[in-house]
Parts: structure tokens; sequence; C-alpha cells
């Protein structure tokens, strides 16, 4: 059901405008550019890597099983809602909210080694604090296994083998307090933790002691290692320890590595002509570039391509057309190039608010 | 110093159990050796020993991965730390670790297809190799019931990295096998162990149903009364998950656990079986558990496997403490067409080796082209991996695509008969009136010594004695999280 639910509310916003295959690469998290286009110009960032385990199969599967209930149509690839499908997705989608913390965009790089290091972490700590060393781990990666190696020995010039377990629950509590306060309910995570002569629950066994979904308790549980990560980095000096295990996962969201090297290139001063005839690349492939650049980082002004009053015209027609395919956008605006259209609807995420 | 000191300070063993002792002297006398030891009887041991003692490095060629992981983090735990398993599991980062690293390493465990790449076997030439240990040796011989093509190629990597003394391990090996397994090693001055393979401990017996619906029936039943833990086989994956779901609704504490379960959750489940926090697994016979549990005390198999020698395999798991367990199949008649079909399906048929040939040569064709970012699928579609794994070693060695298709057919022909004779043997076990164990016994070529005792239903015995004695408890305690913190951090 919380799959359907996803395929619905990603289907009604992109208005038989984008393929279902898109919906696929969205649902997944996939890191192309196109997809990262879609899910800011039609403002679906909270479905952006929701399932990134999802097989195609299964997507396949619950897609047939939408189109049999009528609840969507497929034409070319294409999907379409059909109103009862807009009543099934209003009566249920209040059951599968998706939690605020949750942010399968920032924290798709991270969320797997946060979660391998911290499991590892506590399975380890725990048995120290049972007076124990030598256990099954938990984490067979052997760079994690290396990583929390790494990590306790440096910790072991400030705290000996009693205090550092002592420090390190103190500050788990009160994370997960935050998170408690955040309406997330820590047994969710706390119980996949094992330790000494105790093991974890595997997703499925706690999704059915909660009767949830399996895979809506995985959002749930992945929202939880969000929000530690983010409460982490908002509050360093509260959680000294924390802050050193996700000091190299918090990097900021990068680029492909091209488009890197464009933004660069721009910072010092060049122009797209320029950087297209340095770096030997069509000027299409660097426009493609500069949109990327503005998808990723807000503060990016588009002003040097496009006027202040050419945004203002493109967001009107945007408002007038309600869609995002391009074409028709230029029908209503012909002075406009698509490179200019697109970089408005990336750098103006909020446009979507009016087409809701 | 003596083995029993090393035996104990560095294993924690206060004896060696049958046949350890005899094997460990002949690899350290420096002899080929070859044992045939049953299985839960510590083979494994045979060779960490001697590793510890020998100068130089010890490799171990075992054809299963979850099982070889397994087996390196158990070692670990005990506080022998120089171990690696070196396989396709790895992450790209692993691996260069690893690599970097080889030399640090006292045991090596790896598979037979990492053997064959030669980056891996040239950084492993390098080392001093002087122990190599074939297990589950049994996979080099064509009539080994489970052959592995990959194994073939062992005698010349042995050769290759320098020709060290060998120690081929095996639970299940008739005489034709052991000749294979030899020849195919080159050998030589072998000393050969061979031990009791029967597990007296062990009582078994066959129920045979008209229905798949009084079988399911059944099982409940059993499930029900028997002490467990458990452990029930079925043949595919969604049985056993259906199983599962179906006993967890009834409130026994049960999962079901196979290869498409994720290697976290498989360690996780391993563990809580291991604590006894679940007593019930619903398994697939293809899924080796890497946990040693002594006290498994029922082992069902709701299909049965497609040979003997995978029963005798299975029904192992049981009874490992040496207390009395019993080994129950159920059987109905429809099951033996459902083993056909899975015979048939682990070898690919004529359409998909002459599909193969072609996708090759495709292949081929598009690599001589100028395109050289042409992206190819790594497997064809619709191939299982050990389909594909045993068409590319056959096209590797056979370069004349009519060749490569008459010689595979043929030998998927030869190996299809055979293994339907192999079922034929099963299923005739299943419906024979004599005793049971000794049916099985002369089957592996053995006789029976001594007399079991509950033998098996042609014997006869009172399975109530295999029943509950304590009541089941299942009132999970309610959630807390941070009740459960403290326990976990001993608050």
């Amino acid at each position: 059901m919380f799959l359907k639910a996803l395929l619905l509310a990603c289907i009604d916003r992109f208005h038989a405008e984008r393929t279902v295959q898109a919906v696929y690469y969205l649902l997944t998290g996939k890191k192309s550019a196109q997809t990262i286009q879609d899910t800011a110009w039609y403002g679906l960032q909270k479905y952006f890597n929701i399932i990134p385990d999802l097989s195609k199969r299964d997507f396949d599967q619950c897609l047939n099983a939408l189109t049999e209930q009528r609840l969507i149509t497929i034409d070319k690839q294409t999907a379409q809602i059909t109103s009862r499908g807009r009543q099934l997705y209003k009566d249920i989608t209040k059951q599968y909210a998706i939690p605020a913390g949750f942010n399968g965009f920032k924290y798709q790089q991270v969320e797997v080694r946060f979660w391998q290091r911290l499991s590892l972490l506590v399975q380890t700590l725990s048995h120290w604090s049972y007076g124990k060393t030598r256990f099954i781990p938990v984490q067979r990666d052997l760079v994690v296994q290396q990583e929390v190696k790494r990590w306790i020995y440096q910790m072991s010039e400030r705290y000996d083998k009693k205090l550092l377990p002592e420090r390190f629950s103190h500050e788990l509590i009160q994370l997960l307090e935050h998170v408690e306060k955040a309406e997330l309910q820590p047994e969710l995570f706390v119980y996949r933790l094992s330790g000494y002569e105790r093991s974890g629950l595997t997703p499925r066994q706690i999704a059915e002691r909660l009767k949830l979904e399996e895979q809506y308790y995985q959002l749930l549980f992945r929202s939880i290692l969000h929000q530690m990560i983010a409460l982490t980095a908002n509050h360093r000096d509260d959680f000294p320890l924390f802050t050193s295990l996700t000091r190299d996962l918090q990097k900021p969201v990068v680029l492909t590595r091209s488009s890197y090297i464009t933004y660069q290139l721009l910072q010092q001063g060049k122009t797209l002509a320029e950087i297209a005839r340095e770096r030997q690349l069509k000027k299409s492939t660097i426009e493609d570039h500069i949109v990327e650049i503005v998808l990723m980082n807000p503060e990016f002004s588009i002003q040097p391509y496009v006027s202040k009053s050419l945004q203002e015209k493109i967001i009107s027609a945007v408002n007038r057309c309600k869609s995002r395919k391009l074409r028709r956008i230029k029908e209503l605006v012909p002075e406009a190039d698509y490179f200019s259209i697109r970089l408005v609807l990336s750098a103006w995420p909020k446009i979507v608010e009016y087409y809701r | 110093m003596q083995l029993e000191q090393i035996l104990y300070e560095k294993f924690s063993y206060k004896g060696f159990r049958l046949g350890q002792k005899e094997i460990i002297e002949s690899v350290l006398a420096g002899h080929d050796t070859l044992a045939v030891l049953p299985t839960g009887s510590g083979k494994s041991l045979c060779y960490q020993l001697p590793g510890l003692i020998i100068e130089g490095i010890t490799i171990i060629v075992s054809p299963l991965l979850s099982l070889m992981q397994d087996q390196v983090e158990q070692l670990k735990a005990k506080g022998i730390k120089q171990v690696v398993a070196l396989n396709s599991f790895l992450t790209l980062a692993e691996r260069k670790f690893v690599l970097k690293n080889l030399a640090t390493y006292k045991f090596i465990y790896t598979s037979p297809e990492m053997l064959q790449n030669e980056h891996i076997l040239t950084a492993l030439r390098k080392l001093p190799i002087r122990l190599f240990v074939v297990d589950e040796a049994h996979c080099i011989s064509q009539w080994g019931y489970d052959f592995r093509p990959d194994y073939l190629e062992l005698g010349v990597i042995r050769q290759r990295l320098g020709n060290p003394q060998v120690l081929a391990l095996t639970a299940t090996a008739r005489r034709q096998v052991r000749e294979d397994i030899q020849a195919s090693l080159q050998m030589t001055g072998t000393k050969e162990f061979l031990y009791p393979i029967d597990r007296k401990n062990i009582a078994l017996q066959v129920e045979r149903f008209d229905t798949q619906n009084e079988k399911s029936e059944r099982l409940l039943e059993l499930v029900r009364d028997l002490q467990g833990p458990g452990i029930i086989y079925f043949s595919s994956k969604k049985m056993a998950d259906y199983y599962a779901t179906l006993l967890g609704q009834n409130n026994y504490r049960v999962a079901s656990y196979h290869s498409e379960i994720e290697q976290e959750q498989r360690i996780l489940l391993q563990q809580q079986f291991l604590y006894g926090e679940i007593d019930l697994i619903c398994a697939t016979s293809a899924f080796g558990m890497g946990v040693n549990k002594e006290d498994i005390r029922y082992c069902l198999h709701y299909h049965p496997p497609v040979d003997l020698e995978s029963y005798f395999q299975e029904i192992g798991r049981a009874g490992r403490d040496g207390k009395n367990s019993i080994a129950i199949m159920l059987y109905c008649p429809d099951d033996y067409y459902l083993q056909t079909q899975l015979i048939a399906n682990e070898l690919p048929d004529r359409g998909q080796i002459h599909y193969f040939a072609r996708w090759k040569e495709e292949q081929q064709k598009q690599l001589r082209g100028n395109s050289s970012d042409v992206q190819m699928a790594e497997y064809p579609p619709g191939f299982t991996e050990i389909q594909f794994r045993l068409l590319e070693k056959f096209y590797q060695r056979i370069n004349h695509v009519d060749q490569f298709i008459s010689t595979t057919s043929t030998f998927v022909e030869k190996r299809l008969a055979w293994k339907q004779e192999k079922l034929q043997e099963i299923t005739e076990w299943i419906h024979s009136t004599g005793c049971r164990r000794k049916k099985l016994l002369e089957y592996f070529e053995e006789t029976q010594s001594e007399i079991a005792e509950p033998c098996c239903d042609s014997c006869g015995f009172d399975i109530r004695i295999f029943f509950q004695r304590e009541d089941r408890v299942n009132n999970p305690e309610s959630l807390n999280w941070k009740k459960r913190i403290y326990e976990l951090f001993h608050v």
C-alpha cells in the first residue's frame, strides 16, 4: 500500500509530463542530472531516494496493479492518475506521512555508512561494558571495521574502556530524546542494535512487531538516521563523540566531477563560451553543468544568464500553462531560449508552490 | 609444544575429537592428506591448527561464499586475527585493502573463481604458501554430487602456487570420488583418513502423504509437538518465506533464511538462533548456515533434497552436542516432479547453450569493433549464476563454437542422466522398508559398527521422546527504548 501511495503521488505531480521510468528513478534516487532536475522542477524532493532498494520488478508489478484497479492509466510509458486514484490517494496518504527529518537527497551517500559504523560501534561498546572484547561483528565490511577500530583507538587517548561506553550511551540517549520530540519513535531504531547477548531485530521482525509495512518501516528508520546526522551537525558541542564519528560524512552535496570543474572555472570569472573552448566541450554540455550547479546550489545566481525581466516572464508563463514542458513554456515566451527556461525552473523551486 | 596445549590455548578446546589429531599429525609431517569426516565434527580445525604451526600461509578453497565469511569471523572472534576471505563479496575498497595487506595474513580463504583471476593469482604467487586446503573437495569430481567446473583447475593452480602440500576435506566421498580428488589435485603419497560418518544420535524417520495438504498439516503438528530448536528445509525460497510467516502468525519464534536475505540480516538471524532468541529456521536446502549451533534437536524436510549426499549433509546440522535428535522427512508423490524440475533448472538446456554461444560471438564482435566503450551485460538474461559459470568454463576451454555446443550438450546430458539416477536412489531410500540407517550407510560404502537407539521408523521408536518438555513461552516484552539502551550498555 505504501508503494502504491508513493506511485500515485508522483504520477499525480508529474502531470503526464514524465515517463514511469522517471518515477522509478526518482523513488530509487538515481543521481543523474535528469532525475535531479525532475525532482526540483516538480517539487518532489521528499520522494527522492525514498525506496533505494526497490526492484524494477516490484515497481512494474505495482504499476500493473494500479492500472488493473483503474487508479491510473498508462499511455506511451506515461501514466496519468484517474479520479478514483486521486480519491484513494487522499484516503491513504495520511497513514504514510513522510517524516520531516527525511532527506533522501542529502544523506544518500552517507546514511548507510553512518548506520554501519554506529551499529558496529554500539556492539563493541556494549561488549566492553560487560567486560568482553570478542564477538562476531554485525558488520562484515573490512573498511568499516577498520574505520571503527581507528576511531576507538583515537578515543582511547581521552577515555578509558569504562568511560567511553558511558559517554557514548549518554550522547545516544540525548540524541534519541530529540528524535522522540520530533515524533519519531526511538524504538524503531534502538531494537535494530545488537550488543552483548542481545541481537538486534531485522527490519522485517520489527516491522511485524509494530504492525507496520516493512517498506514504510524502513523509511521511518532512515528518517531517524537522517535526524541523528542533522542533529549532530547542528549541535557539535553537545555531541562531541557523534561529531567525530561523522566528521568525514558531513560533506556538502557534491556535483559530478565534470560539473565541478566547470563550477571552478566559473568562479574564476570565465564565461560559458570560454569554458566550452578551453575544455573542448559542446556549449550545450556546459549549459547542462550550469543547470546542475543551480540545482545543487540555491545561492548560485542565474542573473548573468537570464535577465530579471525575462525570469519574471518565464515564471508567469509557467503559472499560466501549469506545465514543466519546455516547449509549452517557450510557446508563451518565444524570446526565451531553452537554457533560460531550464535555469529559471531550477532556480525557483518555489514556483512549485503555485503549481499544487 | 604439545598439540593438546596449542588446542587449548588457541581454540579453548580440552581435547581432540575423532580423527582430528591423526589428520593434523599427517599434515604436520608434510603428507598430502585426504580426510573424510562427518559434518559437524570439526573439519576446519584440521587445517586451522597446523596452519598456525607451519611457517608460511595457508590457503583454503571453499565453494560456499557465505560460509567462508562466517568462518573468518569465527576465527577472528577466537583471537586469531590474521584471517581474510578473498571473494567476490568484497567491495572495491575492501579488495584494495586486502590485496595491499595480503602478506600479513596467515589464513586466506578464497573461492575457485577468485583463483582464476590472473591479478589475484599473481599477488598470491609472491607469498610463501605452504598449505593448500580444499574444503568440500567432492566438488572436484564429476561424480561428486555437487560438481563445480571451476574446481577442475585447482591442480594447475596448486602448481602455479609453488606446489604446496595439499589437505583435501569432505564429508561424503565414495571411492570413485576420492580417486578423482587425488588425481585432479595431483596429490602424491597421499594419506587417506576415513571416519565413520554415521550420526548415531540422530533418529531417522520418513512419513509419506498423498497430498501437499496432508503434508502441510503434519508439518504444523510436528512443529507444535517437537522440542526445538529446529530447522525446516524447503526446496524454494518462496515456500520457506510462506511457512515462516504462517508459523510466525501462530506465535512461533521463527525466521526464514535463504540466499535472498541480505547479509546483515543473515548475521542477525544466525545470532538470534544461536542465543535462543528464535527457535525455528525455515531454510532452503541450497543454503548453509555458518553458525555452529550445537543443540539443534530436529531437522524437518518439507521437500526432500535431490540426492542422499545433500540429505545427509543437511540432517547433520542436528544434534552436534551428541544428544538425541531427530530427522524427519515428509514426502508426497508431487515432490518427485518438483525435484526433477530442480535438477533440470540447475543445468543449461539446449536452447540456452545455443543462445550462450551466439551471445559470446556477438560480444567478441563488439570487442573487435572500434567502440571501446560498448557496455555489455555481464550476464546474458535468463541464466542462473551456476548455469552461466558452467557455460563460461566450457567456452573458455573450447574455442570452436560447434565443438563447444556439442561438448557442452553431451556433458549436460550425461550430468542430467546421472542426477536423475541420484534422484532415483533417494526416492528408493524413501520407499524402502528395511532399516533406513543400514541402507544409508551402505550407500556411503560404510558398514554399521554400532547399533543406534532410537534408530529409524522401520526399526521402530516412540517419537514422543522428542516431544516438548518445556512449555513454549512467547510473550515478547513490550518495547522500551531507554530500557534497551541501558541493557546494551550495562547501566
